[in-house]
Parts: C-alpha cells; structure tokens; sequence
C-alpha cells in the first residue's frame, strides 16, 4: 500500500518534513473519504431548552431530511445564517418537510442567552444545549458556523463550514436534491 | 439491585474525597544544626527583568533561601526577556548577558517565554511541576534539593589583579560516586549591591530608582553552557581541575562586590549536581 | 529522549491514520465496521520584525500551530486521538507548547446503565464552577483529564458522574490527582406520569470535587487534599428559567492567593466560595436577562504553584457580554479568581414586522449593562496563626473593574439591505484586569464605542459588507489605548470566495510617527467542510479571547495561512 511506504519513507527526513508529510497524508486522507460521507449522527447527550437530555443518535424527522447547525449567541455570521433560514423556513417545511435543529456551543457564560435569543428572534427551529461540546467534537466541528445535511435514512450527507450571504440557496437546493435522490456536490 | 450498588458505590465515593482542614499553617522550625561533611549546594536562579513589577516578590523569596539556609543555596539573578530591555526614561539600565539570554532562550529554559518573575532550583523538576518555578514553589524545591545526593564536591580558587583587572580562576573537582553521564561546568561572574532602577507593583509610583539588586549575573568565563569537566564513565574519586586564565573584569563592576559562581551539571538532563561561589577579591 | 517520544508519537499518528484509512475504506461499504471523522487545523505565519509597530524579530520566521483528530465510533463503541504540533509556537501563545505529539487520546463505552471512558475527558460539573474540563484550540486551552469517567443512569432523571485523573499540561499531565463526583436529578423526569406536563422542570443537583498534591514545603503544612463541594438549582417553566449554583472550597494555599513580605511567602489559607445566579424570561419577540456572580479566593488549580491558564480544575464565567466586533472586544473582561462581583442584565425587544419602526423585516434591539467589581478585603491579623489573612462581607463590594453599556439595533431594510448598528460605554480597569496588580501603573480606559455594519447582496450569493467602526478614548498616557478607527469591506463574490481589506488606524497617539494604519488583507476560499484563508499585512497588539480565557498576542506583521477541514 502506498500509505505504508510513504510512512518508512518518511522516518529518515527531518522534523519540518515528516510533519509537512503528515499533513499531506492527512490531507489526501481527507479527500479520500468524502466529507461526513457515510457517517451517521453519533450518539452524545445535549440539553433541550427545557432542561431535559437527549441522546444525539436519535435525531429524525420521519424519513425526511434535516439540517443540523452548530451557532452561538456570541456568533455573529451562525446567527445570520439561521436568520435567513427562519425567513425561509415556514416555505421550505411545507415544499420539503426539512427540519433545522440549531445546537448552540455557548457555555454556562451565555448558554443562558440561547433561550432569550431564540424567543425574541421568534425561530421555530429545534434548538439543543451542546455545553461541554461533546457533540461539536464528535462531528468534528472546529469552527462554526458549520451546517450539516442528513439524509431521510440518517446519513450525514453534505457540510458546510462558515456563512456567506445565500448560502442559505444552496443548503434548499442540496436539500431538494437529497429528496429527489440526487448526489451532491460543493 | 445494580441500581443500589451503583448508588452505594457513588456515596461510597463521595465518602472518599476527603480535603484536610489546616488549623496550624506555620511549621515548626527544626533547629537541628547539620554536620554533614559533604554538603550538596543548590543553585536557585531567579529570572527577572527591571521592568516586572510583579518580580521583586521573588527576588525577596530568593535573597531569604541564601539568607536561612547559611551558604548552601547559591542565587543568581538573570534578567533577560521582554522586562528586561531598556524602557526609556526611566529603565535605561542594562542587566541582560549574552549567557542570561542563552539560558533564558527557546534553545535553553525558556524562562520568560513562560513569564516573570520564575526560576529554577537545580534546573531539576520537584514535584512533577517542571523546571521553571513560580517562587511559590522555590522554598519547596530548594528543601528537596538540599536532600539530594552528593555527587562532587567542587573547589573554586583564583588570582586577581585589581589594577590590570584580571581574573584566573582554577575549579577542582572530586566525585563521591561514580557518575553516568558526561559532567560539564559552568563558570559565571556574578555582582551584589548594585542599586539602580526597579519596577515595584507594590509601590506607589512604582518606579523604585534606589532599588538594591543582589547576585546579578554578570557575564560568562567559559560560555553559556561551559566545558567539560568530564566524560563518562566517571568512577568514585575521580577528579579533575580546570584553569580560567586571563579573564578581563569589566571596568563597570565594581570588583568589591564580585563573586564567581561554579556549576557542575549534568550534560544530558541539564541538572545541577553541585555549585560553589567564592569572592574574586 | 524527546527525540524518542517524538519518534514514537509519530509513528503512533501513522499507525492511527494507516488503521483509520483502511477502517473508512470498508466503513462506507459496511456500516457495520463503524464510521470515521475527523478534522483538523493548521495555522502558519510568516513574520517579519516591525520595530515602529512593535512586532519583535522572530528568528525561526515562520511559526505553526497544527492538529489533527480522528475519532472512530461504532455502536456503543467511540475512540479518538488527537495529535498536535508546534513547529514552533505561533506568537502570543505559551511557549510550553513546543515539538509535536499525541496529546488526547480516549476510548468510551456507552450503555444504559454505564457509560465508560477511559483517557482524556471532556466534562463539567453544573456550571463548571467546581469543575470543568474543556478545549479551546483557538487559545490552546486544554485542561482535559487524563483518567476515567463513569456515568450513570440507575433511574430515569438521574444521573451520576464519577471521575479521577490527572490534568493536561502542554505535552505532560500536571502534578496533582482530581477527583471529582456529581450526582443531578431531573424531578420532572424522574417523577414521569405522576405529573401533568405543565409542572415546571425541577434539576436539582451536587457535587464533590478534590485534588491531592503532596506537601513538601519546608515552612508550611499545605493541605494535601483540598476539597470543594457545591449545589445546584434550575426551575424551567415555559419561558422562565432560573438557575443557581452556590460552592464552597476548603483551604487551598497556592500561588494564587499568597503574597511575599520581606522575603517570606505568606499564603491565605481562606476558604473560597462562588455564587452564580441565572434568571431568563422570554416570550415570543420579547427577553429579559439577569445574571449575578459573586467569587471568592476561587482559583482552583490541580498544581498550586500553577499560574496563568495552566492545570485549572474549575471555570469561573464572565457576567459580561461577549462581543463579535473587533473594537468593543479591544479591551475584553476576564473574571477575577481572587475576588469579584459581577453583574449583568439584558434586554431583547423585536418589533414586529409591518410596523412603524419594524418596517418590513422587522426590527431587533439589544440593551444590555454589565459591571464588574472587586470585592472589599477586610485585613485579618493572623498572619502567625491561622494564616487566613483576609476575610469578605458579602453586600460590601470594592473597586469597580469593568462596566459595559450596550445598545445594539438589527435591521433589514429591503431584501438587498441590513445593517447592524451598535454603541458601549466600557470601563476597563486596565491594572487589575491586565496586569492583576491595583499599582501597576496604568490608568483606566474609558471608552465610547461606535460600529456600523452594512451588508448589501447584489445577486443571490454574492455580497458587499462595509465595517466602520471608532473606537474613543480619552487616554493620551498610553499609546495603544487611545483612539482607533476600523474600516473593512468585505466582498464575498460567490458562497466559496471572499477578499477582505482591513485597516485599523490609532489616530489618537500624540506622536505623529507612531500613528499607523494596521492594513490586513484576507482572502479565503471554503469548500464544504473544507477552509483556506491567507491574510497578509499587519496586525496590532491586543488581547484575544474566547470564553473567558484571553490570551496577549504581539503586534505582528506578515503572511498567515490557515487551513481547517473535517471529514
């Protein structure tokens, strides 16, 4: 396999090399398995806005797609996003029967901002406690704001990291495209 | 059934995370005079800088280790890092060394990259703590260091000329025991009483202009990691003797407050194994 | 020996990668054999030194800070590891951060009674006043421990949480052993069908936490193991929600809260205690806000001679807005373990949409007022004896530290137009919160604080966004605390590309020579989950934060380059 002796290959450079190698390899890695490809929601608890827990690996919404996406109060372009999307929500729930569920990473300093944003913004959308971010790190959220699309069965299939103004567009159209079958592209 | 257990278990638990209430803080004093012949000394460097407002605490902690431990804890003062450059008007005094910066250095300790004041006690970790040391730490530290085992002693002597200014100097070692590492010594000139200025947070301006700076390191006879003393394997009752010769002071000292400062120090693992001063006149 | 460590971890992240490549192979055929993800980060600059702005010479020229984590879960089986590397230490982080090595690892086993993991842990306690471990790359922030967790649900709406280990420190763990158990119980959940569903939600909730670290101090009798316990509240009922935490530490000496005099250490065996109360109201367009906190001596460190951001067991929040704009987080709070009152209150109104003032989209505003005081330290003479050496009255506060009033106006005007409009007023106590001395010698800023922020999207995914923002201050003593002008425009031509032009100008500084424009230029190109930007020009001095944690970055001028990606 050429993975392994590029590995053997590797050990004789030095530092610089082998991590400037490393990164390759991780990066080539990374393109070999499409991204969040395959996977499905992984099992990690949250909080409801009503205090009560929920495990991760049971988020569905009836063999339709959904929307998952990372924000905080403190988020300035997640919040935008999720903003465009409540504008367009009430249509795209009747056209496709999507569902946004909203995982907030504030900590204890603003997590209690979640609920008072989230009432005066007047979103329907589902939205979780993620506190101690363990559900940010099991889909390996660095940065957000960061979009997942699944699929009607539960697999991970499209993410996105960052906002710019109509990617809104082009999460509807992934989500129509995923109801009618179609694969996705970036 | 599980769940009694598990909730005993838990209580069980709680049980055992035990905290001590301390009703008597102080220790104390064991007045218990040490007669050991072979006194292993330690080094305590306290790295600092003109500007750290925050380190003349430290420097006080290090000058009280000299102080109460009658001769077996040597101190040096480094500046070097971001507060010890000159600020001017008022810190236009310079204390850094091309030695204090080497060890100070990403290449040697690292010292200030973590911050001032800090130092270290035998450049040896106590306590899984690291290296460098808050002062905090330092008297801790220095009581265990003062337990560690002898390994050489080191005998400084030297001729000095105060008129031409030149300094030879002889170190002599002799082991105890055998060593297995290569040993190597450092040399290092080091000058009390000098006063100038001080940042002092705890002063109100904090601009000290009379503050009095004690064992400054001063500059480096052999470099700033020294020569070899010797090579493993080095057998019980080895020992060896280096000369310094011609050494120029620098006229800006003043010679009555000068010292030399010997190390002997591990060359693999940079601990030191013993450390011996002696006034240049 | 590094050498080896090095060599090994290196050969260990190949061995994770090899085994996970083959793993994510057959995962996409056979779901059966789990599934891979996994991300990471590379951030790289090139410096070059700039005396006049104050970026200092950095002899390796180019400094990078990467990681790299996998995580492999399967059923009620996870794993991960995560390897970073430091070639060297980017500027304005700790410089203990240095070589490269696996630094998290962890393997977990969830099932209904017990959820076991073994390595590095991720986990708080209520609100992390006693306890919290967390990551925060962008800070290098891991306080993770490094031992075993046991969760368990022996009933439902209960849970109890037991752990032990040591913390992370750099690339080894700390000195001390924590030891930490939690125990909260969800009535509502607990009590199920016996109650109508409008019974409000009552989580109640404890825990014990308690570190060891020997004693070998030739002056004092440091307690070994120090202890600390706390107990929680939160009422949720519709859109009232009300949490409380109160805790309590026994006797912890430390670097922290000692004091030299005359060369003698003296620390303060005081007890420390922290009080944290959140109370929300929110109706539909409609939020009320009010947070109060009160610590005491409640730095809380698995190694008392630790300082800065190392080996902290607990996490103590700020009461005080975070903000997103670069100006009114020119100056950011950070909670003062030793000693703090803070307070903060905020409003959120939304008006409705076909209004006067809410126009078509509707209108959102934000007032919030912060504040942050010391507390008052009564001198206790017993500096011989119990050694506690200070004692607090609650109701009697000290001097102020931090203030924050804020308005923030949000509008969409037309399909094409929004803009965001904002002002404050902050109060900085620069000696306490920067340099954590009252005497340090700087004086308070006093700050007004514009920012008007305009977006304009032309076609469907394309965008303008303008940034000006002023920053003013009346501080002629210290130059970098004068005032400041921000401008950016931001052109974001399709979802995958966006330029940026940045200049921050500190017009204020008396000398004409040292009056720069700080310009930036930042292009990124972001593909899915996948991120590049590359900035170039320079960047001043300032204090960075995220959750509380701030870090000092020098002044820097060059290239940057930064990667993120998951999979």
């Amino acid at each position: 396999m050429w993975f392994q002796n590029c590995c053997i290959l590797v050990a004789n450079f030095n530092a610089m090399k082998r991590l400037f190698f490393a990164l390759i390899a991780l990066l080539s890695f990374s393109f070999i398995i499409a991204p969040g490809e395959g996977g499905t929601i992984p099992s990690t608890t949250v909080k409801k806005l009503d205090g009560s827990k929920v495990n991760t690996s049971t988020f569905s919404n009836n063999g339709k797609p959904m929307i998952i996406s990372f924000w905080a109060t403190w988020c300035k372009p997640c919040k935008k996003e999720l903003d465009a999307v409540h504008e367009n929500y009430e249509e795209w729930q009747k056209e496709t029967g999507v569902k946004l569920i909203a995982i907030s990473i504030d900590d204890v300093r603003s997590s209690s901002k979640v609920v008072t944003d989230v009432k005066t913004k007047g979103w329907a959308f589902e939205v979780y406690l993620d506190e101690n971010q363990d559900f940010k790190r099991a889909m390996n959220v660095n940065n957000i704001p960061h979009t997942f699309l699944v699929d009607g069965n539960g697999k991970i299939v499209w993410s996105h990291n960052s906002y710019t103004e109509g990617d809104e567009d082009q999460l509807y159209e992934n989500v129509k495209k995923i109801l009618a079958g179609e694969s996705i592209s970036h | 059934m599980k769940i009694k257990l598990v909730t005993g278990l838990f209580i069980l638990g709680v049980f055992m995370t035990a905290c001590d209430k301390i009703s008597n803080p102080i220790q104390n004093a064991s007045n218990s005079v040490d007669t050991a012949t072979y006194v292993r000394k330690v080094l305590l460097e306290d790295y600092t800088g003109h500007f750290c407002g925050n380190c003349p605490p430290a420097a006080e902690v290090a000058s009280q280790l000299v102080e109460s431990n009658h001769g077996k804890v040597i101190a040096i003062a480094v500046h070097a890092g971001f507060y010890a450059k000159l600020y001017p008007p008022d810190y236009v005094t310079s204390f850094t060394t091309a030695v204090g910066n080497d060890w100070d250095g990403t290449q040697g300790f690292n010292v200030s990259g973590i911050g001032n004041p800090n130092g270290m006690v035998n450049r040896k970790s106590y306590g899984g703590s690291g290296v460098v040391q808050k002062e905090t730490k330092w008297p801790t530290s220095v009581s265990l260091a003062l337990q560690d085992q002898y390994v050489l002693g080191l005998t400084i002597s030297k001729t000095y000329n105060a008129s031409s200014r030149i300094l030879n100097s002889t170190v002599k070692a002799k082991f105890k025991i055998a060593y297995s590492n290569n040993v190597k010594l450092n040399l290092v000139l080091v000058e009390d009483s000098i006063i100038s200025e001080q940042k002092d947070y705890r002063k109100n301006p904090d601009l000290v202009t009379n503050y009095l700076f004690m064992h400054l390191l001063r500059a480096g006879i052999n470099g700033s990691w020294g020569s070899t003393l010797k090579d493993a394997p080095i057998a019980a009752k080895d020992s060896v003797s280096l000369d310094f010769n011609n050494f120029a002071v620098d006229s800006k000292f003043n010679d009555n407050h000068l010292y030399l400062v010997a190390f002997a120090y591990d060359a693999s693992t940079k601990e030191i194994l013993q450390a011996e001063k002696l006034k240049i006149r | 020996m590094f050498l080896k460590t090095f060599k090994s971890s290196l050969k260990a992240t190949f061995l994770v990668l090899g085994l996970s490549l083959s793993f994510s192979v057959l995962a996409q055929e056979n779901p059966d054999y789990g599934s891979i993800h996994g991300n990471y980060q590379i951030d790289a600059q090139y410096y070059k030194p700039d005396s006049l702005i104050g970026a200092p010479v950095v002899p390796e020229k180019m400094l990078s800070n990467a990681y790299g984590i996998i995580n492999y879960s399967r059923g009620k089986f996870s794993a991960g590891v995560r390897y970073e590397a430091y070639n060297n230490v980017m500027q304005g982080f700790d410089t203990r951060y240095k070589g490269q090595g696996i630094t998290n690892r962890f393997a977990r086993y969830q099932d209904k009674l017990l959820d076991i993991t073994i390595g590095n842990i991720y986990d708080q306690f209520g609100s992390g006043l006693l306890f919290r471990t967390y990551y925060e790359p962008g800070l290098l922030y891991d306080n993770s421990l490094d031992g075993v967790r046991v969760i368990s649900n022996p009933y439902k709406g209960l849970t109890f949480k037991g752990l032990v280990g040591k913390q992370r420190s750099f690339f080894t763990v700390g000195p001390g052993i924590v030891r930490g158990f939690d125990g909260e119980m969800n009535l509502k959940e607990m009590l199920d069908s016996a109650v109508s569903s409008d019974f409000p939600t009552i989580i109640l909730g404890g825990s014990f936490v308690s570190k060891y670290q020997p004693d070998q101090d030739p002056n004092f009798n440091l307690p070994e193991n120090v202890g600390s316990y706390g107990g929680r509240l939160n009422i949720i009922k519709g859109g009232f929600n009300f949490f409380a935490e109160y805790v309590y530490k026994e006797n912890d000496p430390s670097a922290n809260n000692s004091s030299v005099v005359n060369g003698k250490t003296y620390y303060s065996y005081k007890f420390g205690d922290g009080i944290f109360v959140s109370t929300s109201y929110a109706i539909q367009g409609l939020s009320f806000l009010l947070q109060v906190k009160r610590i005491d001596n409640m730095s809380y460190r698995s190694d008392r001679d630790a300082t800065l951001q190392n080996l902290m067991i607990n996490y103590l929040p700020a009461t005080t807005k975070q903000h997103t704009y670069l100006m009114p987080a020119f100056f950011p709070y950070a909670t003062q373990p030793a000693g703090e009152f803070g307070t903060m209150g905020e409003i959120q109104y939304k008006i409705k949409k076909g209004t006067l003032l809410g126009g078509k989209y509707g209108t959102e505003i934000t007032l919030n007022y912060s504040q942050a005081n010391g507390l008052k330290q009564i001198h206790v003479d017993d500096s011989t004896t119990t050694m506690t050496l200070y004692k607090t009255n609650y109701g009697e506060i000290g001097n102020l530290y931090y203030h924050d009033a804020f308005i923030e106006i949000n509008k969409k005007f037309t399909k094409q137009w929004k803009g965001t409009f904002m002002y404050a007023n902050q109060f900085y106590n620069r000696n306490i919160v920067q340099f954590g001395s009252p005497n340090a010698g700087y004086a308070n800023i006093l700050s007004n604080i514009v920012v008007l922020d305009l977006t304009y999207k032309y076609k469907s995914n394309s965008s303008i966004r303008l940034e000006t923002q002023g920053f003013f201050s009346d501080n002629p003593s210290n130059p970098n605390a004068g005032s400041w002008l921000t401008g950016m425009l931001e052109w974001s031509p399709s979802t995958h590309w966006f330029v940026a032009i940045l200049d921050q100008y500190n017009y204020s500084n008396p000398s004409d020579a040292l009056q720069f424009h700080y310009y930036l230029g930042t292009a990124g190109y972001t593909s899915g989950p996948h991120r590049i930007t590359l900035s170039v020009g320079k960047q001043r001095a300032g204090i960075f934060c995220v959750g509380g944690v701030c870090r000092n970055v020098p002044a820097s001028n060059g290239v940057a380059i930064s990667i993120t990606s998951s999979f």
